[in-house]
């Protein structure tokens, strides 16, 4: 089942009418081993999610999921089996549309023997800069990622985070129209992490589209505007971050104290889950969706002289949100 | 383009960033250091050494004892008294013994006569060494020669070292004519720095160690530092794949817009660098040094360059396909090295029983009635049996241990000179007998001794009857029999009566040779390893082509008074002044010599006048030539196993007809009625005539087990794998080709040149399995997935 966001409205309203930047169709992977006896596994069921230009999007899902085959079928790294999926209107893979993307791998490896410039240089002309051209940009963009004191050091001297960071630098270096950034903080301390949020920003004002790849969920909802949730394969959810919250369940989470008899009563047809029990007192997370029915648990608690200590309203985050979503199709299986 | 010259370089980069390379140059800058004061010098050739001036010690001795007295030689008796006590009596004791043996030969064969002589000869070289040794009243009213007398004149006080001694050598070769050579007057000197001794100098010219260097210089890179160089550099670059292909290298490279087998190509270039940088050092470094130090400017030794990267490359394709599958670095080193042995094996079975097949080729064949007769490469003499289409050993020729084992050696080293040791069957149809020989190389001075077998032309049963004479070199149908030729020039003719009733005898070395009588001639030519001899089938004159007093002539002889005796004599023009083998055949009219340099001579046979003269072949040795009785026909065999044709009645140049089996002909002859009989492919005989080319007889057997196994397994597989070991070959040959191309080719003799059997074979099937591998990568990698 895919949950699906509520229509855009207002701002974002306008902002959907931009063109796609990333369009996948019923997208499946279906990944072959064995010479003779073929072990078959599906990595990416019929998904299907498109990426407006200049959005921030956040893909998210548990290790297995299939986040990074759907990435690399996006860049043409591995053949997709079945569906359609296109970049910047070309086809994913090709070679016009990698031309216009900008990629940060996970677990970056510079060769040892290059410094900070020469990695620049050799990317750039990778992505058919000429070095003239490389050699004008190298010095603002070291600058813009906090590296412009190390760009004639040896990467072999370069931390994790500074490697991360060169290879941000080299994924912006042709100005990419689509920047797709995988497990980007990695290894970065809070500020540098914070310094990479704003480059993210930054890039969104200038149109990059940006699609995201974390496990830092609370990273995604601070970026993002759009997360897709991939499990096992199948796409549970793509829309908004804030409405993400309205598709689960909200909760409201009460601590008692009482008989234990008079309060298994009180919660006699409701939805309930007991989260501790110290002597009489008990932590509850109560599935109750209006107001009227917290007023009338409330009201039978009284009635049966159980005394009500706290009540709390829990706003549903990404997390909660996630692991929800992930935990509902698990437990469905 | 920009994406790939970006690898390229970063490989470059990498190749500079990598201690190893630092490791590797500085290796071969301490080895070219260390060579580097090796040089060599030319200077007068004073030495005496055994085998090469002194050819004859046993005159060396005789002379002495016989004119140790004389008034009339006082130089000898100086000599002689300058000797050392122990070497007097020495050599007293060495001209007793040969006094007293009627068999020289057999007295010198003994090894301590060896010793004995050596001693002799360092005496001799003491006393040239003497400043004083030439007294001008010894020589007095003696011809001393050109270059003797020119050192004297120049005043012997006045000499330096080496010219005195240049000088006592020329007199000692002279106060022993026949038995020490004057040689050349020039020698090499080797020197290391300003050091050098007296071992290091040698009897060559700068051409000689040219050629010699160029020969031997490859081979010792590729079976040396080739084999360990490459082995270091796959295993410095069996890293530079698995690297690329660890996924946060490969998924960065593979985002951005280049295409995948040219990445995997631009990778393999730039593996391929760091050997370039390393071979592209050392070869040139050597290269300076053979030309600086040695004055061997050989231009085609800095092939070697690309060669030996080309080498390291189809390894390379292994490595990189390996390390890009599996993305292991280990495994690519591993799976190279078991490659590169399985290739050695390939080859090494291919050259074994390359060499069994060679020595199963069929060397002469004769038609005897109803039956061919040949001789195979192991001394066998076999007979073709119709029926079952197989070759039946007739007769095993009696080889000792000794010959076997240099037989199978000098094929193996390709270096026996096929046709001339053998005495391939020849029929008697006059006297009804085969006759057949076999050398012996259980001398330890030299071929000098065969064996002599013969059968009933009815019955075909071979028999031994003892040995030829002494250094026989060829059999012919004399016009009272068989006539043999040997190296002195000597020719005996054999007295069948002696043969027949005899058959029951237990024959003894010396049976055959008392079974001949001499006959001829008087004034003999000696036929030495660089000669040849032939016999006209119609009149039986002989012509010996021979080298004399620094030319190359052709002698005919005669038969008058039941002697062979000098008819008449010609200098030969070969176009080079150095001596040269020479191969002589005279039928009909026409007398037809191959000179080692490839120039095919035609002479009248009357007037010895040049006719004409051709150049078929100016790459390959001659190896042998045969005409046809009418003298119409003469085919030319060269070492690639190539017959070209020459038909004197058209005046045409020479011309390759299409024979089966060109390239693998083994043996040609001709029959009584002018056909030509071949062999190809080991063991297969054709006849043909040679106005129409069409085949009459063939005799074709279809081979063993072994052979097709050969044939059809081995031999396409050996083609196909890379041939480690084998680079060599595609230098040398392309060091002769460039020799001969410089213009200086009339003195290069051919036949000396070390003849390979398809000599690029290495660099196509090297060139072809790298880019099937690199082929098989960039597929791979193109469809998989990472």
């Amino acid at each position: 089942m895919i949950h699906e966001s509520k229509p855009l409205s207002g701002t974002a309203a306008i902002a959907d009418s931009r063109p796609h930047a990333i369009q996948v169709e019923s997208l499946c992977k279906t990944y072959s081993e064995g010479l003779v006896f073929k072990k078959r596994f599906e990595a990416l069921k019929e998904v299907t999610f498109s990426v407006r230009e200049g959005e921030i999007f956040g893909l998210l899902g548990p290790n297995g999921a299939g986040k990074t085959t759907l990435l690399k079928i996006l860049l043409g790294i591995i053949r997709k089996s079945n569906g359609t999926a296109s970049m910047l209107g070309f086809p994913a893979g090709s070679r016009e549309g990698r031309k216009q993307v900008g990629y940060l791998p996970e677990h970056l490896r510079v060769p040892r023997h290059m410094t900070g410039y020469q990695a620049l240089e050799f990317f750039g002309n990778l992505s058919n800069l000429p070095t003239r051209q490389i050699r004008e940009k190298r010095g603002e963009l070291l600058e813009l990622v906090g590296l412009a004191g190390r760009a004639k050091d040896s990467v072999k001297q370069y931390s994790k985070g500074m490697l991360q960071r060169l290879g941000l630098a080299q994924a912006l270096l042709h100005d990419p129209k689509l920047l797709f950034l995988d497990e980007p903080t990695d290894g970065l301390d809070p500020r540098a992490r914070a310094g990479m949020r704003a480059i993210i920003s930054g890039l969104q004002e200038r149109g990059v589209t940006v699609f995201l790849n974390s496990h830092l969920l609370q990273e995604v909802e601070m970026v993002c505007q759009r997360v897709a949730i991939l499990d096992k394969g199948n796409l549970r959810y793509c829309g908004e971050v804030d409405q993400i919250g309205e598709l689960t369940q909200p909760m409201v989470v009460i601590r008692i104290q009482g008989d234990a008899d008079a309060v298994n009563d009180c919660f006699d047809g409701v939805s309930f889950k007991l989260m501790s029990k110290e002597g009489t007192e008990f932590l509850v997370e109560v599935d109750l969706k209006t107001q009227d029915e917290i007023d009338g648990l409330i009201d039978r608690l009284r009635a049966a002289n159980v005394s009500l200590i706290t009540l709390e309203r829990r706003r549903v985050s990404l997390e909660d949100a996630f692991l929800q979503i992930v935990d509902e199709q698990s437990s469905k299986n | 383009m920009r994406p790939y010259i970006a690898i390229i370089r970063d490989s470059f980069r990498a190749a500079f960033a990598s201690r190893v390379l630092y490791v590797l140059l500085g290796v071969i800058t301490v080895l070219l250091i260390l060579v580097s004061p090796m040089h060599i010098r030319e200077t007068l050739d004073w030495q005496l050494k055994f085998g090469e001036q002194v050819k004859r010690p046993e005159f060396v001795v005789r002379r002495l004892m016989q004119n140790k007295d004389d008034a009339k030689r006082p130089y000898i008796n100086r000599i002689w008294s300058q000797l050392s006590e122990k070497t007097r009596s020495n050599v007293i004791k060495i001209h007793e013994r040969n006094s007293k043996s009627k068999d020289d030969k057999k007295a010198h064969a003994q090894e301590e006569v060896i010793f004995e002589y050596l001693a002799m000869i360092s005496d001799l070289n003491k006393i040239i060494k003497q400043r004083d040794f030439y007294q001008p009243e010894e020589w007095e009213g003696r011809s001393l020669g050109d270059e003797a007398q020119g050192l004297i004149d120049e005043g012997p006080a006045t000499l330096s070292d080496e010219q005195s001694r240049r000088l006592n050598r020329l007199l000692i070769a002279k106060a022993f004519p026949g038995a020490i050579e004057t040689g050349a007057p020039s020698a090499i000197s080797f020197y290391y720095g300003p050091f050098t001794r007296d071992w290091a100098t040698l009897s060559l010219t700068r051409q000689q160690v040219k050629s010699w260097l160029s020969t031997v210089l490859p081979s010792i890179f590729d079976k040396f530092i080739l084999s360990i160089g490459l082995f270091i550099a796959i295993l410095v670059t069996a890293n530079i794949i698995p690297e690329t292909f660890e996924p946060g290298s490969l998924n960065l490279l593979l985002s951005k817009p280049i295409s995948r087998w040219a990445l995997y190509v631009a990778k393999f270039i730039g593996g391929c660098t760091l050997v370039a940088i390393c071979s592209f050092y050392l070869f040139v470094g050597t290269w300076l040094w053979l030309g600086l130090g040695l004055g061997v400017w050989d231009r085609a030794f800095l092939w070697s360059i690309p060669l030996y990267i080309l080498v390291f490359a189809i390894y390379f394709s292994v490595s990189a396909f390996i390390g890009m599958r599996y993305r292991s670095a280990i495994m690519a080193i591993v799976v190279t090295g078991l490659f590169w042995a399985f290739c050695y094996g390939v080859g090494t079975v291919y050259g074994f029983m390359n060499t069994r097949m060679e020595n199963s080729n069929l060397y002469g064949m004769t038609l005897v009635k109803e039956n061919v007769v040949a001789l195979d490469g192991i001394g066998n003499l076999v007979v073709w049996e119709a029926g079952s289409k197989t070759w039946e050993q007739q007769y095993q020729m009696d080889l000792d241990f000794e010959t076997q084992t240099a037989v199978s050696m000098l094929a193996w080293l390709e270096k026996l000179p096929q046709e001339k040791f053998r005495l391939p069957p020849l029929f008697d149809y006059e006297k009804n007998l085969v006759y057949a020989g076999w050398f012996s190389l259980s001398d330890p001075l030299g071929v000098d001794r065969q064996d002599f077998v013969y059968a009933d032309a009815d019955t075909l049963a071979f028999k031994k009857h003892g040995q030829f004479p002494g250094n026989a070199m060829a059999m012919f149908n004399g016009k009272n029999g068989l006539l043999v030729v040997t190296r002195s020039g000597t020719m005996w003719q054999l007295d069948t009566s002696q043969l027949v009733g005899n058959e029951s005898k237990e024959p003894t070395n010396s049976t055959a040779r008392n079974s001949f009588r001499s006959v001829g001639p008087d004034k003999s030519v000696s036929v030495n390893s660089t000669s040849s001899v032939a016999m006209n089938k119609t009149n039986r004159e002989i012509a010996i082509c021979s080298r004399r007093d620094g030319k190359q002539q052709v002698f005919v002889y005669r038969m008058e008074d039941g002697k062979y005796q000098r008819h008449r004599s010609a200098v030969l023009d070969t176009g080079s002044d150095v001596r040269l083998n020479c191969l002589v055949e005279y039928q009909g009219d026409l007398i037809v010599v191959v000179a080692g340099n490839g120039r095919v001579i035609v002479l009248d046979a009357k007037s010895l006048n040049e006719k004409q003269d051709y150049l078929p072949e100016s790459r390959v040795g001659i190896e042998s030539i045969c005409g046809s009785p009418d003298g119409r026909w003469f085919t030319m065999l060269y070492k690639n196993k190539t017959v070209w044709l020459l038909d004197s009645q058209n005046n045409t140049p020479p011309r390759k007809p299409a024979l089966r089996g060109q390239g693998s002909i083994s043996s040609v002859g001709f029959d009584d009625a002018n056909q030509l009989w071949a062999v190809d492919r080991n063991d297969r005989v054709t006849q043909y005539d040679l106005e129409t080319l069409d085949t009459s007889t063939s005799v074709s057997p279809g081979g063993g087990f072994i052979q097709k196994f050969y044939r059809y397994a081995v031999k396409p597989f050996y083609r196909v794998c890379p041939k480690p070991g084998e680079f060599y070959k595609v230098v040398t040959h392309l060091s002769n080709t460039s020799d001969t191309l410089r213009g200086n080719h009339v003195d290069v003799d051919l036949t000396e040149v070390p003849y390979q059997t398809s000599p690029l074979s290495p660099l196509w099937s090297g060139l072809a399995f790298m880019f099937a591998m690199l082929l098989i990568g960039c597929l791979v990698f193109h469809f998989k997935d990472y």
